[in-house]
């Protein structure tokens, strides 16, 4: 599961690398992203630009990450496309999380 | 194999997927459904909803029907017709509790932050996006699950 971490203005971004989060990489995804996130200070932004497909694991996945962050380090998406989009919004979890476009949109002020 | 009883899958079926019952095996196959839906004939199709409704339905089959178990086969076969897609999965795992599908309810969301649902919306996807759900068990311990997915 290849993620990587950059501090970008007041956010750090971690971006996944990977085509797919689904069932086969849930664990690893929530393992990384503890490893990525350990010393996060303020909202994460989780840059999903490169994901082509997640299922209902992978999205469990993303709600345990924001969950091991806790209230102090609010867990926010970038960069979702139609198909992850999709499961986001007919599970309702896109009321849960904030969602922005794109990368660049979550620094806009 | 699974294939003996009469009402096994058409091998000629548009798409005709089988898989063992992992994981793994699961994201194969999807991406290989991904990969016969970008070739030419089906280019045009919505790959995406279909893409979920199986993934959702096969994990259901690995994580459910065939847990514990490593002899798990599933057979996977999808007919385009009338801008639809009519897909049968079919395994030799365990039978749906009382014989009855999911309801599908999608988790309650109306809690806090830290106590928000990570599982539990794998069959209310596949009930938002499949049509015509229906599910049979064979006295020859298979399960067969159809649906109709709107292109």
């Amino acid at each position: 599961m290849n993620l990587s971490s950059k501090a970008e203005g007041d956010a750090l971004v971690v971006s996944v690398h990977e085509s797919r989060i689904d069932a086969s990489v849930a664990i690893q995804f929530k393992d990384r992203m503890r490893e990525e996130t350990d010393t996060a200070d303020g909202r994460v932004v989780l840059n999903l630009s490169e994901v082509d497909f997640i299922d209902s694991s992978g999205l469990g996945a993303i709600v345990a990450a924001m969950k091991q962050l806790g209230g102090k380090n609010p867990l926010e998406l970038a960069g979702l496309n139609e198909n992850v989009d999709k499961v986001f919004r007919l599970t309702r979890m896109d009321t849960v999380f904030r969602i922005h476009n794109s990368l660049d949109d979550a620094f806009v002020v | 194999m699974l294939g003996t009883h009469p009402r096994l899958i058409k091998p000629k079926a548009d798409i005709h997927i089988e898989l063992k019952g992992t994981p793994t095996e699961v994201r194969n196959a999807l991406e290989t459904l991904r990969h016969k839906l970008t070739a030419q004939e089906f280019a045009a199709c919505n790959a995406g909803v279909l893409e979920i409704v199986l993934a959702e339905v096969l994990n259901n089959v690995v994580e459910h029907a065939l847990a514990g178990r490593s002899d798990g086969q599933i057979v996977i076969a999808c007919n385009y017709a009338d801008q639809c897609w009519f897909v049968e999965v079919r395994d030799n795992g365990a039978e749906m509790p009382d014989s009855q599908l999911p309801d599908g309810t999608m988790p309650d969301l109306d809690r806090d932050l830290l106590d928000m649902p990570e599982g539990g919306f794998g069959w209310g996807l596949v009930r938002s996006l499949a049509q015509d759900i229906g599910y049979q068990r064979h006295s020859t311990g298979h399960n067969e699950l159809s649906f109709r997915v709107p292109d």
